[in-house]
């Protein structure tokens, strides 16, 4: 029985030590892998700016009640705080009278996880001199416009807009197409039109707005429905390309409804308002290569942080000129039928509509044999992509209507956008100018006066013997217009033509 | 090897003459780049002070009368299409030229087979719009 005490006792002894030891361990070893997560939580990528200096400590002081940090990087990783995006707001108090506005921020501070190069959600920060509200934002939320308290595009871009200012990220491709309204397959940020603040109508009661604008452009595949291999490029010229730009626009307080507030001072629920929602639906990393509804975001970064334009090549211009030759053909069969009994120019614009459909309007004339003026007029909505003027001619025989002439090429200089087109119709012929490389054109178009072009197709087209000028005036005029241009690697412009009775076949004249 | 080496100086040379596109804008692109060095262009500074806008509608020949004699070249053209005039273009030296512009011709018939057209004539038709050009960019009159 002694035996049996005894033995009980070193039973327990042993296991107390063994407890004792390991909950010894335990501790030394948390206590320091803690501070260094809150440590870099706090300190790395700290911002030098005052407010966002004032957020962080406002954290630091909150993770000392709620001890957050760690569960908050397990989630979504840590914050970039010197890449916070600060969305300048006023505050408005009608029902005081007052007229004068307080200066507010918002504040959008980027997380990154360790293994990931993007940013997956972010921490919404209010201030006023009221209060400080805030609120955690993963970006698999895009689609719950109650939690983002924005539409799907709006969170989409502001965090599309947040990985830019993290990794220079401008292009992106788009898994939810549906978040944007040409339903595109890809899109780049506008570098130059990011964060802008726009000044806004003051609302009833208290309420603070806050506003910025974002551009960009969506690059959608060519043939509806379709999904292309391929990043847009020289090698692979499948989409057709629309830019957008849109103010964003929140309201915290008033009657305008809220967005973007968790609550005065921390939120409610455990963790005072600083734990991440957790997914429902989670699906990983691997899954962001392709959409799972609900599981991940609606985009992801592809396709590089280069800017600049992405040239085209003939290949997709043809298809291009095809549309657009289909698209403007019922007007131009009349115009060209009027052009020729009044011996006067008509011309056209064509544009392409948020649907994405392409046709021909304002169809106009100055009652003048070599010049027409096009009326630019266009609906919301609508974009300029080209335009049609007719070169008619008191002859019968078509091959003494001129091909483009300087003022046609001059007339390129406003409208050195990527792909836009001038057709010129000669009825039986029609030639198409093309803008290949917006910056090739514009170099080419500001090398030359337009009393060279004028002078130099002069020349040109008077020395052209074979077939003589005299006999082929057309002839004499299109390869005058070749010789100008040279090269469309060189001037940025491409020349081409159609001679088929629909004018959808083109071939392209200049090298 | 130094005689490998001009035969291949050679080769590259005669390569670059043979090569060469035909460059239209050759001589007129040297101008331009000269431009770009003179001093402000006493001609272009007396051009700009004018009030094109009370010429409208009124016969070239009134505006030429104020135009500085140092001019180049007095030629019409059809800068529109080439076979209809519609322009009088009068360059003067570094790149600067006055463009006046008319749409209705009561005087001369408009189109021209042969390019060819009675300065005389044009002269009397009444002026649309005056443009100034300086160099690749139209500094006056222009919409």
């Amino acid at each position: 029985m002694k035996k049996y005490k005894f033995s009980t006792f070193l039973f327990i002894l042993t296991i107390a030590t063994v407890y004792a030891a390991c909950r010894k361990t335990d501790q030394s070893a948390d206590k320091p892998l803690m501070e260094g997560i809150e440590s870099r939580f706090f300190s790395r990528h700290a911002s030098a700016n005052p407010l966002v200096k004032a957020i962080t400590a406002f954290a630091k002081r909150e993770n000392e009640k709620y001890s957050f940090v760690e569960r908050m990087v397990k989630q979504i990783g840590y914050p970039q705080w010197d890449k916070a995006i600060i969305i300048p707001g006023a505050r408005s108090d009608k029902a005081a009278g007052r007229s004068a506005e307080d200066s507010v921020e918002l504040t959008y501070i980027p997380f990154v996880r360790d293994s990931q190069n993007y940013v997956n959600a972010t921490l919404a920060v209010a201030i006023t001199p009221a209060d400080t509200a805030f609120r955690i934002i993963c970006d698999w939320q895009y689609g719950d416009t109650a939690a983002t308290g924005m539409s799907k595009k709006e969170f989409a871009l502001t965090l599309i807009n947040l990985d830019n200012a993290v990794f220079g990220n401008r292009m992106f491709k788009v898994l939810d197409s549906a978040i944007f309204e040409g339903k595109p397959q890809y899109l780049k940020l506008d570098a130059a039109s990011n964060n802008r603040h726009i000044p806004l109508n003051r609302l009833s009661l208290v309420s603070y707005t806050y506003s910025y604008s974002i551009c960009w452009t969506e690059w959608v595949p060519l043939y509806e429905g379709q999904v292309v291999g391929c990043l847009p490029g020289p090698n692979c010229p499948f989409y057709t390309e629309h830019e957008y730009c849109i103010d964003i626009t929140w309201t915290v307080g008033g009657e305008g409804g809220s967005g973007g507030s968790g609550g005065g001072g921390g939120g409610s629920g455990s963790g005072g308002g600083w734990i991440p929602p957790e997914n429902p639906n989670p699906c990983g990393v691997a899954a962001r290569t392709q959409l799972q509804e609900g599981c991940g975001p609606g985009w992801v970064p592809g396709g590089g942080s280069g800017g600049g334009s992405i040239p085209p090549p003939a290949a997709t211009i043809d298809s291009m000129l095809t549309k657009y030759s289909i698209a403007v053909n019922p007007k131009s069969d009349s115009i060209f039928t009027l052009s020729m009994t009044n011996h006067e120019e008509w011309g056209c614009i064509l544009v392409r509509n948020s649907s994405n459909a392409v046709y021909a309007k304002n169809c106009t004339t100055a009652h003048n044999p070599e010049y027409v003026r096009q009326n630019r007029t266009i609906a919301a909505g609508e974009r300029i992509i080209a335009e049609l003027h007719t070169h008619p001619d008191t002859s019968s025989n078509p091959l003494e209507r001129d091909g483009p002439s300087a003022d046609d090429l001059w007339g390129l200089r406003n409208n050195t956008r990527d792909r836009y087109t001038l057709f010129v119709d000669c009825g039986d012929e029609r030639f198409a100018l093309v803008i290949e490389n917006t910056d090739s054109a514009m170099a080419f178009l500001n090398r030359h006066t337009l009393t060279q072009l004028v002078t130099v197709h002069y020349s040109i087209s008077t020395s052209i013997t074979s077939p003589s000028w005299v006999l082929n005036w057309r002839n004499a005029t299109k390869q005058s217009i070749i010789q100008i241009l040279g090269r469309s690697a060189n001037s940025g412009i491409g020349f081409y033509i159609s001679s088929n009775t629909e004018k959808t076949t083109y071939i392209k004249l200049n090298p | 090897m130094k005689k490998n080496i001009l035969i291949l100086a050679i080769l590259l040379c005669a390569n670059q003459v043979f090569a060469g596109e035909i460059n239209p804008f050759k001589y007129l692109r040297m101008r331009v780049h000269a431009n770009n060095a003179v001093p402000p262009d006493t001609t272009l500074t007396y051009l700009m002070a004018l009030n094109i806008e009370s010429y409208k509608n009124r016969p070239v020949d009134s505006f030429l009368l104020v135009l500085p004699a140092n001019y180049l070249i007095k030629k019409v053209y059809g800068r529109g299409r080439p076979k209809y005039a519609d322009v009088l273009i009068v360059t003067y030296p570094n790149g600067v030229a006055v463009h006046v512009v008319v749409r209705r011709f009561t005087h001369m018939n408009q189109r021209s087979n042969t390019l060819q057209w009675d300065i005389n004539l044009f002269k009397l038709e009444n002026i649309d719009h005056i443009e100034i050009h300086a160099g690749p960019v139209c500094v006056k009159g222009c919409f």
